[in-house]
């Protein structure tokens, strides 16, 4: 009989691949000696990622044994393919020590605001590092890099805008990584290339501000300089499009090829108006209804909605939940993953949306459903808790008969209200329709923690890997 | 149609489209060109070689993987969920399981490979040593010291 720990490297290095909590594979190697010696240092002490770009003292303090080991031991420091440094301006200092020895580093990933230069200046002594996010970027580290060539780059500029010039050490890295880019997210900059003249554009060169492989682009905070972006020239086979600026900005017929192109959109809803009058076919749409301001209902009515579409994230007041699901179902046949961000003001609020969504979209093929509350307990809602967890399990009982369709729950408190709030009346609750032998259970299950975002990560984003049904256009 | 021989010698012949899911046959195709003569597979069972079969002949249709898939699986996130006719399909015991992964791995199917990894993966997810131990039947030849040792040098992989 084969054994787990007798499989070869290949097969072993496959399923520890899946592995991605690090305490999954910590426990799998403190199983036995062979598993021990293949997984530590390889596949542990490949990636450290966080789920908070902000850590505590004592998970500080635990980290200590993470630098310990690449310090004391030069297999473990080849190791480390993919670093996400948290926020502690303690162990900032050992990461300044750390980043030169860790020589086959892929990855990097600063989330916090103002890193210190003892740990920007390691950095460029990283020679193959292909995939960097910097969230408070400046000048002093980008002309360090600038010979680097790069696969993902996702940079902030917060302090100060950032002149992208071609001569710039920024403009400098992105045209040398023109064959190799293909996501761009930049923050906080002034879009300064050009498009070469008609009679020039004929004969091609390596200075040309083209990048043919960026698939995924983000624009936020970009301003333009003289002449307006060209999109469809610099960018032309982009799928995913970010933007916070508003497209109106970019209202160009020479924009409209890039916006056809288009299956992916974050942005406004003036931003959808935009891009789907320009012949947009999105499969993926993140609409940002203003999230601080009221909301009014002719937001909602004016939401360019396609049938096209296979992935919805918006936010929504309860007030217009009902007119918005009728439309939402009719407009959208193929829609299959739906995050609603919903504003609730009193704990029956969630009773009286989740019925609303067993109410209107029972003809949808909707297989994974994602809800976060914004809500914040009052003093005369002690119960809210209980309220809202009654009221998930109810809807969870009724689902499979109603929604047949739907595989997967998530439901939970918004982040970023947790954020700004402090405070998280909405328990986690992940919740699946398993597979057995006889087919799908009729009841959802709970599942792990670590398995939760990663599936609705799944649903949310599977429409990339779905044949494009060719759609004819009306005559 | 294509002739296939298993390591006990059982024969099985199948369209060329559902044996060409596997890159290692493919290849041989390629290679030999059109020709009556059996491939030998010394590495898989009959009973095995049925099942990668059912697997190969549902996706027949599929597109295969390009080198471009496979270059962007380093890029984008990884995830553990598997098609509802996949998980139903890869429902058997562990001894199936591991035979059929080491199958796939040595035929080169790479789908299925995935398919098989993140079964196991899953199994592992959440559970103590201890359980996975009894799960895979693995023996513990740690001495309570070593195991204490690894524990505290990785105590940071305890966090998530």
């Amino acid at each position: 009989m084969v054994l787990l720990a007798q499989l070869n490297d290949d097969v072993l290095s496959a399923i520890c691949s899946y592995l991605m909590a690090r305490r999954s594979l910590l426990n799998l190697a403190l199983t036995c000696r062979a598993l021990c010696s293949a997984i530590i240092p390889t596949f542990l002490y490949a990636r450290l990622e966080l789920e908070t770009p902000y850590i505590n003292d004592s998970a500080a303090v635990r980290l200590r044994s993470f630098f310990d080991a690449i310090c004391q031991r030069e297999s473990i420091a080849r190791a480390v393919r993919h670093l996400e440094i948290p926020g502690s301006q303690n162990s900032c200092l050992y990461w300044g020590n750390i980043l030169p020895r860790t020589r086959n580093l892929c990855s990097l990933k600063i989330q916090f605001h103002s890193p210190p230069w003892t740990l920007l200046k390691g950095i460029h002594m990283i020679p193959h590092l292909h995939t960097l996010s910097v969230d408070d970027c400046n000048n002093e580290l980008i002309e360090l890099l600038r010979d680097a060539q790069f696969r993902n780059l996702d940079l902030q500029f917060i302090l100060h805008e950032y002149p992208l010039t071609p001569d710039s050490a920024l403009g400098e890295i992105l045209l040398r990584s023109r064959d190799t880019l293909s996501e761009l997210k930049l923050s906080g900059i002034t879009w300064c290339f050009g498009v070469p003249s008609a009679s020039s554009a004929a004969s091609h060169n390596d200075r040309d501000p083209v990048w043919p492989c960026v698939t995924v682009l983000r624009l936020w905070e970009v301003t333009k300089n003289i002449h307006p972006l060209h999109l469809s020239y610099h960018f032309p086979s982009t799928i995913c499009f970010d933007t916070r600026n508003g497209l109106v900005s970019l209202d160009h017929p020479q924009n409209r090829r890039f916006f056809a192109g288009l299956r992916s959109l974050n942005g406004r809803v003036m931003d959808f108006e935009l891009a789907l009058g320009f012949g947009a076919m999105l499969r993926h749409a993140h609409a940002r209804t203003q999230e601080f301001d009221n909301k009014t209902e002719a937001e909602f009515d004016n939401l360019p909605l396609q049938n096209t579409l296979h992935s919805l994230t918006l936010c929504i007041e309860p007030k217009f939940f009902s007119p918005f699901l009728v439309r939402l179902a009719v407009t959208c046949p193929k829609l299959s993953f739906l995050c609603l961000r919903v504003d609730v003001m009193h704990a029956s609020g969630f009773g009286i949306v989740l019925n609303a969504i067993l109410d209107h979209l029972s003809d949808l093929p909707l297989e994974c459903l994602r809800l976060m509350w914004k809500y914040v307990p009052i003093f005369s809602d002690a119960n809210a808790a209980h309220t809202y967890d009654s009221s998930v399990t109810m809807f969870a009982s009724r689902a499979p008969v109603i929604l047949p369709s739907l595989r997967l729950i998530s439901s939970m408190s918004d982040p970023f209200y947790v954020d700004i709030f402090g405070t998280d009346p909405c328990s986690t609750h992940t919740m699946r329709r398993l597979i057995t032998a006889r087919g799908v259970a009729d009841k959802f299950t709970p599942i792990l923690k670590e398995d939760g975002s990663d599936l609705v990560n799944y649903y949310e984003w599977r429409w990339m890997d779905q044949v494009e049904e060719h759609v004819v256009e009306p005559s | 149609m294509v002739n296939l021989v298993t390591s006990d010698n059982e024969s099985f012949t199948v369209e060329k489209a559902v044996a060409s899911r596997s890159v290692l046959i493919k290849n041989m195709l390629e290679d030999v060109g059109e020709s009556d003569q059996p491939i030998p597979l010394p590495n898989v069972t009959a009973s095995v070689l049925k099942k990668v079969l059912e697997y190969c002949d549902h996706h027949k249709n599929e597109p295969m993987p390009t080198s471009e898939d496979l270059a962007a699986e380093d890029t984008r996130k990884r995830t553990t969920d598997i098609g509802e006719w996949d998980q139903k399909f890869i429902q058997v015991d562990q001894e199936m399981l591991f035979e059929i992964i080491l199958a796939a791995n040595y035929l080169d199917i790479k789908p299925l490979l995935d398919v098989g990894c993140k079964t196991v993966a899953n199994m592992i997810k959440g559970k103590t040593p201890e359980e996975i131990r009894k799960l895979f039947n693995i023996v513990n030849d740690f001495t309570p010291e070593e195991e204490a040792q690894i524990k505290k040098e990785n105590e940071w992989a305890e966090d998530r």
